[in-house]
């Protein structure tokens, strides 16, 4: 390609154009030089913000996210473990005790991991204070209403309903801010570059407007068709321009895929989990309750109804594991609607079969409260209904599971998008530098 | 179909590991997808399935008619502790399949293994019978959800006794320790049952346990066996010294006692008023199978209940699948009664008390099995 270039002489003297002199040339390379250094600094700085909103996002806000659906489930699985516990009596249920235990240390791990990535926010530190503070408060209650319940005083039931009341409106307030305050710093992470955006596109377009007017003058000037380093380096200019915005754009795409698919999905199953959880708690207070209360499942039934409209069948798991769209209202349907893998499909379908098996035990429990047998009401409730019900929960769990693996994996797609281009944003417009520089010099040195 | 003295239970002699580790030479890789070959191997226990009988094919016949599978089923498993030492670490840690593609540890190896992330995570999608695991093997705390792994039959471990020899009922673990009974006790070889039970009586979880629990329980195990309290300690012996009288009670393995109450309903079995043991074998695809779906498959055929029932007929065993009660019942004749058998099937009291080998560190665990072993052997 050189050959097409330095074998060309001068144009005469004496044809009527003006000779171009190499200080006009070298002009325009000092102009495209500082373009292109613009352009590596921008870029530069452009994929530094990409490759930091996805570290953002993947290690800061999305655990966030992540652990504050977790801390919403383990604060739910708490409060409905204590009062299966309670409901089990003098001697109480270990199994459930256990879970009850478990449940509350993690909700203190997963506040002290939200804490700890959540970064400098004022705000969401008053929230997590206030949790923290609630959180053992409500176990001291807890505690207290077991001391009495094995002491046998009357009125252990109601202290439980307190603790119960202090989760539910305090502390599930707070859980509710903090989920907020983490989507609005997801919602701030995908927003972050745009400014930078602008900027490396400028000194992109800047630095290609010099080159074009370079070859054009080359062009006119020498009547020459080219100038084939200056010709490539405008070619590597767009190059690098068209890979850093598909870059932006996959990277912009993984990251929605990652709300989208992953966390909206984590987001509802943690939803049912809090809701059931719900459901099981108003289940042992309906058993835990005197006069009027005693036997009254109206709160059950809300929460049910909350979570399917109507009675689950084998047929219906049988469809969501056949990808087709089931009718039905409720947040299990509408899991079974997000559901867009084969395996979570699978994992759906479970979930679906072990709440109704969970609901047709409900039954049998309404069915002996009803006529006023409460001791075969809690025997059942304590045991198959436990066990009923835990079926249904680690179903969802993994359910969750799989959504926070989906999650993670359009995290590391959108990081992988970025893999070369960090380096590359220095070495093409160096390139393309080396590129006008010598183009440049090829023409000067025609004139000597 | 019983064989009488040979259990999953039975202690497997060193030839038959060699036998395993030459076998797991041919394994393959695998990549994110889940393997497939025509082939699947399967490793388990020693009469741990029902076989092949004139006019009725055992599970292995129906599983490789129905999935077309050439079916390698070996129940060659060694103990516990050999699997560990002889074909999943050698193998397992250098990156190496152990040429089985499912394997059916007992439930702590199992935790083991998971623990080392050298089991593949169970392709769900394959198995929509997973649907059928009874709730309680859910919540293991290193599994819940059991996506690692399938229980394959689960046993209680609780006491039996000869009542013409107690002359009383027993219902306490202490009756173990009671000096009226001296000499005339027997414990089981496995670590996490006898001290764990033991745990128990001393006011400890043996579900959530902890390493000064489980040293003083052996301290008491050892005294016992100093004063000559504890005869024996034994695998699933105890049948024959409850039978010839050397136990009037000891610690015994649930599907032993159904099976020895066959010729034997005077020996009883009781789950002590502390709680008793509950236990479970369970499948695991080990990585780098070859043939990871074909496992899924088989995992997915035996959870079918009516499948689940011809198992449970022939083994014995508690089924971790729900359902097998009824289909036990529409098979009529002996598997009938077995619905109806309270060590099959315990009641929500008795599930109450059961406890599961909560597990500790894998080092503290290996220095609490061999001060056992020394205190077995001796």
């Amino acid at each position: 390609m050189s050959a097409m270039t330095a074998a060309a002489p001068p144009v005469a003297a004496g044809r009527g154009v003006t000779r171009p002199t190499p200080t006009l040339y070298r002009a325009y390379s000092i102009a495209g030089g500082v373009a292109l250094v613009l352009v590596a600094i921008a870029a530069s700085a452009l994929v530094g913000s990409l490759s930091d909103r996805t570290d953002r996002v993947r290690d800061r806000t999305g655990p966030v996210l992540v652990a504050t659906q977790q801390l919403y489930s383990s604060l739910a699985e708490a409060d409905a473990a204590a009062a299966a516990v309670q409901l089990s009596g003098a001697n109480e249920n270990r199994e459930q005790r256990r879970f009850y235990e478990q449940a509350l240390e993690r909700s203190t791990q997963q506040i002290e991991r939200v804490a700890t990535l959540i970064g400098d926010d004022p705000a969401a530190h008053q929230t997590l204070q206030n949790i923290a503070a609630n959180l053992t408060r409500y176990a001291g209650v807890v505690e207290a209403a077991r001391a009495q319940n094995k002491a046998g005083i009357s009125g252990a039931n109601a202290t439980l309903t307190s603790a119960l009341d202090l989760m539910r409106s305090g502390i599930g307030a707070d859980v509710e801010q903090l989920t907020a305050i983490s989507e609005k710093h997801l919602a701030d992470d995908y927003e972050r570059p745009v400014a930078r955006i602008v900027v490396a596109v400028v000194s992109l377009v800047a630095a290609l407007i010099v080159l074009v007017a370079l070859q054009r003058f080359m062009t006119k000037r020498a009547r020459r068709l080219i100038n084939a380093p200056i010709a490539i380096a405008t070619v590597v200019v767009v190059v690098l321009a068209v890979w850093m915005i598909f870059a932006e754009m996959g990277q912009r795409r993984d990251l929605r895929s990652a709300s989208n698919d992953g966390y909206a999905s984590i987001s509802s199953t943690a939803r049912i989990q809090g809701v059931a959880y719900r459901a099981k708690a108003d289940e042992s207070l309906a058993l835990l309750g005197s006069g009027a209360a005693l036997g009254s499942f109206e709160t059950f039934e809300q929460s049910v109804r909350t979570l399917a409209s109507r009675d689950l069948t084998a047929a219906d798991a049988q469809q969501v594991r056949d990808g087709a769209t089931v009718a039905g209202q409720g947040l299990l349907f509408d899991a079974a609607r997000l559901a867009d893998s084969s395996r979570e499909r699978y994992a759906a379908a479970e979930m679906l079969v072990r709440w109704q098996r969970y609901r047709d035990t409900n039954r049998t429990i309404q069915t002996a409260a009803t006529r006023g047998d409460r001791t075969t009401a809690a025997l059942i409730a304590t045991t198959t209904g436990n066990q009923a019900f835990n079926g249904f929960n680690l179903a969802v769990e993994s359910v969750v599971q799989d959504n926070t693996a989906q999650f993670e994996d359009s995290l590391s797609s959108a990081d992988h998008r970025l893999r070369y281009l960090g380096a590359s944003t220095l070495l093409i417009p160096l390139a393309a530098l080396l590129l006008l520089l010598w183009g440049t010099q090829m023409r000067i040195n025609e004139y000597r | 179909m019983h064989q009488p003295g040979v259990t999953r239970r039975s202690f497997m002699a060193g030839a038959l590991a060699s036998g395993v580790l030459l076998a797991s030479c041919a394994s393959g890789g695998r990549g994110d997808k889940v393997s497939s070959s025509s082939r699947l191997r399967i490793l388990s226990w020693t009469d741990y399935i029902d076989t092949d009988e004139q006019g009725a094919p055992g599970t292995v016949s129906r599983f490789a008619q129905s999935s077309r599978l050439d079916v390698d089923y070996s129940d060659e498993y060694p103990s516990n502790t050999e699997a560990f030492s002889d074909l999943f670490e050698p193998n397992l840690g250098r990156g190496r399949g152990v040429g089985w593609d499912l394997v059916v540890p007992t439930f702590w190896l199992a935790s083991r293994l998971v623990a080392r992330d050298w089991l593949e995570p169970l392709p769900l999608e394959l198995v929509p019978n997973h649907v059928n695991l009874e709730p309680t093997f859910l919540t293991m705390p290193w599994d819940r959800g059991a996506r690692y792994q399938m229980p394959w039959q689960a046993g209680l471990t609780g006491i039996a006794y000869n009542p013409a020899l107690t002359k009383r009922d027993v219902r306490s673990l202490a009756d173990l320790f009671d000096p009226a009974f001296r000499g005339k006790v027997g414990m089981v070889t496995e670590m996490r049952e006898t001290v764990a039970l033991t745990m128990a009586l001393q006011g400890a979880d043996p579900s959530r346990p902890t390493k000064d629990a489980a040293e003083r329980a052996l301290e008491k195990l050892e005294a016992a066996k100093r004063d000559g309290q504890i005869r024996e300690f034994t695998g699933n012996e105890f049948r024959d010294r409850l039978q010839t009288g050397d136990f009037a009670l000891c610690l015994a393995w649930s599907g032993d006692i159904v099976q020895l109450q066959r010729d034997r309903p005077d020996i009883r079995f009781v789950i002590p008023d502390e709680g008793g043991m509950q236990w479970f074998d369970t499948m695991v695809i080990p990585r780098h199978s070859d043939n990871a779906a074909g496992a899924a498959q088989w995992m997915n055929f035996v959870y079918d209940p009516a499948n689940a029932a011809r198992i449970t007929a022939a083994v014995q065993y508690i089924s971790p699948v729900i359902g097998v009660r009824d289909e036990l019942r529409k098979l009529g004749g002996d598997a009938a009664q077995l619905a109806d058998s309270p060590i099959l099937f315990p009641d929500d009291a008795t599930r109450q008390r059961l406890y599961t080998w909560g597990g500790l560190p894998s080092d503290v665990e290996d220095d609490l099995d061999a001060r056992f072993t020394t205190l077995t052997a001796g």
